[in-house]
């Protein structure tokens, strides 16, 4: 029974766990409290059912009611599109005229000028014909839209306005009874290019004021809540931060025919402290305790860090790399200074096309794949670049503190020792004959010799002693042609082509003040 | 790129190590060579009939040279004088002059050395004025008139010369086609022939006209202590068809030539084979060395016979030496000297018509040493052309050189001089040193 007891008591406790993580979760994703904008978006939806079936007025007047509800000036865009896809283009006009005005610095305002543009010389009236024209009627054109809700167009819903007339525009004069000039030839109307609706992306945070990233922080903020607009039509990760709250990260996929709602509550969460680092250096990679995985941000950094001790790394050329721990309690904000000092050491950097691929050796040591840069103490430093095919660039430099010595190197080709190498081998053929026939000489003599020793009795006109002696003279002259050849070869394999040759430059590593919109400090500059 | 020329550089030092070209290794060699082959030397006549008869002659007493022979052609007039400096190199020099010149062509068949005088006496038989002495020392050949020239046929085919009568000078023996006759003193003067009389108590010395005309441009006569009364003179007088050779012996005095004696050709197997040849060739030796002159008889192309001296009249031959396979003409060219330096002299066997390595005519000589030369079945060693061809006929004349590498020489060593109508060779090297000085 006990056992019973204590099972049901773990499950009940497990239970509330996971409903406690659940509502806890929800509370980040709550439904936005703004129950205008729910409407807006209801209305909104409505109104894309209406524009997706053809039925544009009524999706235009769909648009108008979520205006109405939230003004967010895309909807009043919607309301142009849609009167525009109607053929209504002076409603259309109208509403991108009022678009204009609710949202001047919009990113697609010049475009829509452009399109109002082309609205307008398609509403326009025709050319008075001058001698027979008549007084115009007096027409009512539309009134300007004042602020607050838009009133409902002044033409009647389901009217449509004679052909080559604007609604609202006045009538168009009637035709002389007396046949005038043949008129001009009319100029093609102009073409408006396909539209469609806009999305739109609201974000908003409890608290409000949070700072919008898209994608990454590096790239900068975005934004602060409440934010609302549009976006390109592709997956972007939301990420939210506010001082004193859990930064939270959503991704959402915004598109023309939707209303995308972020409302994200940030919770409090004492347990991540807030640091703050400057630097005398601006623009110093920031590492926290691992450096494999790249630099989270340059300094001035600011962002939210688990509690405990921390190791922060700051690296930039031209200073010594700084590696200090630091200590985040939870849910404080602290600031650390952290100055770098400049770097005891002087720089060899080796640029130059030709050099892709090859190897630096400083002082018989590997340095680095050129082109490459590598710290080396001050001092004199004999240097070399190789690279198989080229001749070796050697130099040999004095590096000061703080001093970078960039030398773009122009690598010369060797020489092709194809040419070198088969002659070696005709030297070697010939010589190998030489050989040859040096040895059937010996051959001659050896048993000349024997013949002599054993009593043989060979005469002087012995066939032998004039091969032999022709033999050993064509071995010389063997020996002697392959010894040119040979020498012929082993210059084409020891010369040297052009020297490769290199400009160097000397830069000097130093500090200034620098004044900028994001701090002050040090910054890093060179001299040439 | 150094790893090649490592190898490079390698190769090149190992070839040159190897090959060991120096060619005047070749040269140095060539001077120690054992024999050494003497061609014709420049404005010869014919260099394919430069040593088809050689004389040995007794080395120059001013040392100008350690050896020097004549060569002949017997087909064409042409006659060297070839020196032998002390090293063993040969030097040639062309004889020419109007003596020669007055042989109108005629080849000199016939040689004879004329003893402490320099100078050799040559036969012509075929020319009108067949006699010639030449001074060796100025190489200067002049004609030699008989006051009486004799009437017979081919007058100078066969020479001699030596002290015969006792006289303070060398007696000149000139054989012609029929008979033979004596200059006493080598003067042109009263020369000696024997009487009729005494020629029919001999066998008959004229050679037979159908003979072939080498055999009868040059026939062999020799001096000797052959009978052991003192200097015969020996006459070989081959024979043709079924007439055999002989060999005739004559005893000279200052007012007469008379027969002493002659050799009958042995019989051959099978009996009816004449032993024509007999008498081709005849040579003077101790070859058994016990001091008594040995005569060595060709009869080319079945035999050479070994008479042991002091020898009889129709006495029958010591030895037999049968041709060796392969023969042609064996015995048709015949010399005695001693070579190994041991008691007796060497037989050497002339054979220009042999069959060597298959190549017909190449021609060899046979050596036989003197004291076994009764009972071997095998020559000691056999000379040919280390380089020999067919028809070389190596071995158509023979001669003892008398080799004085430093003169004074009291008894120098005597050296083989081969002759073929090429070349002529001498060895230096079969005796027991090498005389050359190098």
């Amino acid at each position: 029974m006990t056992d019973v007891r204590s099972r049901c008591a773990a499950l009940l406790l497990a239970a509330a766990v996971f409903l406690g993580i659940g509502a806890a979760a929800r509370a980040a994703d709550e439904a936005t409290p703004d129950t205008a904008l729910n409407e807006a978006k209801e209305d909104f939806e409505t109104a894309q059912t209406f524009f997706v079936r053809g039925e544009y007025d009524a999706a235009a007047a769909k648009f108008l009611e979520a205006y109405n509800k939230k003004p967010y000036p895309a909807f009043l865009f919607n309301v142009a599109v849609s009167y525009e896809k109607g053929k209504q283009l002076e409603k259309a006009k109208t509403y991108f005229e009022k678009y204009l005005q609710d949202d001047p610095n919009a990113s697609d305002a010049a475009q829509v000028r452009l399109r109002l543009d082309v609205i307008g010389k398609l509403v326009a009236p025709p050319p008075p014909a001058p001698p027979v024209a008549a007084p115009p009627a007096p027409g009512t054109p539309p009134g300007p839209a004042g602020p607050g809700p838009v009133a409902p167009p002044t033409t009647a819903p389901g009217t449509t306005p004679p052909p080559g007339t604007a609604p609202g525009a006045p009538a168009a004069p009637a035709a002389p009874a007396t046949p005038g000039p043949p008129p001009a030839p009319a100029a093609p109307p102009p073409v408006l290019p396909d539209i469609d609706t806009k999305g739109l992306v609201v974000i908003d945070s409890k608290p409000q004021g949070a700072t919008i990233y898209l994608n990454d922080k590096r790239s900068g903020p975005f934004g602060h809540t409440p934010w609302h607009g549009s976006l390109e039509s592709k997956p972007v990760r939301l990420i939210l931060e506010s001082k004193g709250y859990k930064a939270e990260e959503r991704a959402i996929s915004p598109r023309s025919d939707k209303l995308i709602d972020v409302y994200i509550a940030l919770s409090e969460e004492h347990y991540l402290g807030w640091i703050e680092i400057t630097s005398n250096v601006v623009g110093a990679d920031l590492f926290i305790d691992r450096k494999d995985i790249g630099a989270i941000g340059r300094t001035p950094f600011t962002g939210q860090l688990k509690p405990g001790k921390h190791t922060v790394f700051l690296e930039k050329f031209g200073w010594q790399p700084l590696q200090q721990e630091i200590d985040v309690p939870a849910g404080t904000a602290l600031q650390h200074q952290l100055d770098m000092q400049k770097s005891q050491a002087g720089w060899i950097t080796i640029t130059g096309k030709t050099t892709a691929g090859g190897r630096l050796i400083v002082d018989e040591k590997f340095g680095c794949v050129t082109p490459c840069r590598v710290e080396l103490p001050p001092g004199k430093h004999k240097l070399r670049v190789e690279r198989k095919g080229f001749e070796d660039y050697n130099d040999t430099v004095e590096l000061g503190q703080g001093i970078e010595t960039a030398i773009e190197v122009q690598m010369s080709p060797t020489p092709p020792r194809g040419h070198a190498i088969s002659t070696g081998i005709v030297a070697l053929v010939i010589i190998g004959a030489g050989a040859y026939v040096g040895y059937l000489s010996n051959n001659n003599k050896n048993g000349l010799q024997n013949d002599v020793k054993n009593g043989v009795l060979i005469d002087n006109n012995d066939s032998r002693f004039t091969t032999g002696k022709i033999e050993a003279i064509g071995a010389d002259v063997l020996y002697g042609v392959g010894a040119i050849v040979a020498a012929t070869a082993l210059y084409g394999l020891l010369e040297h082509g052009p020297d490769s040759t290199g400009v160097a430059d000397h830069h000097q590593i130093t500090l200034g003040p620098l004044l900028g919109p994001e701090g002050t400090g040090l910054a890093f500059s060179g001299r040439f | 790129m150094w790893s090649a020329l490592k190898y490079l550089v390698a190769l090149g030092t190992a070839g040159a190590l190897v090959a060991g070209c120096d060619w005047r290794d070749f040269d140095t060699l060539q001077n120690q060579v054992p024999v050494q082959r003497v061609d014709a030397p420049s404005g010869f006549s014919s260099s394919n009939d430069f040593a088809s008869s050689v004389l040995p002659l007794t080395p120059p007493t001013d040392g100008s040279a350690a050896a020097w022979f004549l060569a002949s052609g017997t087909e064409n007039l042409g006659l060297a004088l070839v020196k032998v400096d002390a090293a063993g190199h040969p030097s040639g020099q062309t004889i020419s002059g109007p003596a020669l010149d007055s042989l109108f062509g005629d080849p000199i068949t016939a040689m004879a050395e004329i003893p402490g005088a320099e100078t050799a006496l040559l036969g012509a038989p075929t020319a009108p004025n067949s006699l010639l002495t030449i001074d060796l020392a100025t190489a200067t050949p002049s004609a030699f008139t008989p006051a009486s020239p004799p009437s017979e046929g081919l007058f100078g085919n066969g020479l001699a010369a030596g002290k015969l009568t006792g006289g303070a000078s060398p007696d000149f023996v000139v054989t012609s086609l029929t008979s033979i006759h004596v200059f006493v003193g080598g003067a042109t003067t009263g020369d000696l022939t024997p009487s009729a009389a005494d020629l029919a108590a001999c066998p008959p010395i004229a050679l037979s006209a159908q003979l072939t005309s080498n055999l009868k441009a040059s026939r062999a006569v020799v001096i000797g202590n052959l009978l052991g009364s003192g200097p015969v003179v020996a006459l070989g007088t081959p024979g043709l068809g079924m007439t055999a050779g002989t060999v005739s012996f004559f005893t000279v005095t200052a007012s007469a030539v008379t027969c002493a004696g002659s050799l009958a050709a042995p019989a051959l197997t099978p009996a009816t084979t004449t032993n024509v040849g007999f008498g081709g060739a005849l040579a003077v030796g101790d070859f058994d060395g016990d001091g008594a002159a040995d005569l060595l008889v060709g009869a080319s192309p079945n035999a050479v016979y070994l008479y042991k001296g002091p020898l009889a009249p129709g006495a029958t031959p010591t030895a037999t030496i049968s041709p060796p396979d392969g023969s042609g003409e064996f015995g048709s060219a015949l010399a005695a000297m001693n070579i190994d330096g041991m008691k007796g002299d060497e037989a050497l066997i002339g054979d220009p018509g042999a069959t060597v390595n298959d190549q017909t005519g190449a021609g060899r000589v046979t050596i036989y040493t003197g004291p076994k030369l009764a009972t071997m079945l095998a020559p000691t060693s056999v000379l040919t052309d280390h380089d020999l061809s067919a028809g070389e006929q190596y071995g158509g004349s023979i001669g003892a050189l008398s080799f004085c590498a430093v003169a004074p020489c009291a008894t120098p060593p005597r050296l083989p001089l081969v002759g073929a109508p090429s070349h002529a060779f001498l060895y230096f090297t079969l005796g027991p040193t090498d005389p050359r000085a190098m």
